[in-house]
């Protein structure tokens, strides 16, 4: 009974958004891509944030074509020696073959109007 | 053990320099290249911090304590990390990122903020990276 008050600490966190940022939004939104990393952190003490360069490689991962309209969050939620570090970043899938088909057409519009 | 505890976490910070991550944002992905780095960084300065250290070591704590109110007069109000005397460094982030890619395209970016703490001292450090398609 007298660890249940140390328990509830280990178990609340308190969560905080650090930095979010959107890239232009496409046309085409049917296929969204999503990736994450995270990292633990003991007590503050950290030397590197080189886990963050995997994101992009995650997200070309599940597209073969162009990922645009990227919404990226860096949240850290804090336990009470933790805290997780955690960069979300959701975009959309938009295939480059058919992005220059659809610009191939908007220009042969644009020469049937002149 | 339960007092000193929080000051070895201190002076282990202080020693090695912890780092922390300020913001991050993810630019378009268009394709995989060669990966481009660049990195940019400089010293800032915790004046509170470091006119408390003057003045502990001068002896004059009082003198340092009305200076260190006076700068804070123009120091005030919402920032990332120490302040730092060198603005213009960062400008040099596109044109180091361009000359690494210098027929292709630049994409897939990941540019973050970083800041490293040695107590009154500080790195203060933009880092982006990259992908050049198309050269």
């Amino acid at each position: 009974m007298r660890l249940l008050p140390f328990g509830f600490l280990l178990l609340v966190s308190c969560a905080s958004l650090k930095s979010v940022s959107l890239t232009s939004i496409p046309k085409e939104r049917k296929n969204k891509v999503t990736a994450s990393v995270s990292k633990w952190v003991l007590l503050g003490i950290n030397f590197d944030n080189d886990y963050v360069e995997g994101l992009t490689s995650k997200l070309r991962s599940d597209c073969s074509g162009k990922v645009t309209g990227i919404l990226t969050t860096y949240q850290a939620t804090s336990y009470l020696f933790v805290s997780k570090h955690e960069i979300t970043a959701a975009g959309f899938c938009v295939s480059q073959g058919s992005k220059s088909a659809a610009r191939a057409s908007e220009e042969s519009s644009e020469e049937i109007q002149l | 053990m339960k007092l000193y505890f929080p000051w070895i976490v201190v002076v282990f910070c202080t020693s090695v320099g912890c780092i922390e991550l300020h913001s991050v944002q993810v630019g378009d992905i268009v394709g995989s290249g060669k990966k481009l780095k660049v990195e940019v960084s400089d010293l800032g300065i915790d004046m509170d911090k470091s006119l408390k250290l003057a003045g502990r070591v001068t002896n004059k704590n009082e003198s340092a304590q009305k200076l260190s109110s006076i700068i804070a007069l123009f120091q005030y109000g919402p920032r990332t990390g120490n302040v730092i005397y060198r603005p213009q460094i960062w400008t040099n982030i596109s044109p180091d990122l361009r000359a690494q890619c210098m027929n292709g395209e630049v994409n897939g970016l990941i540019s973050t903020r970083e800041f490293r703490n040695f107590n009154f001292v500080s790195t203060e450090m933009a880092r982006v990276t990259g992908y050049c398609t198309g050269e």
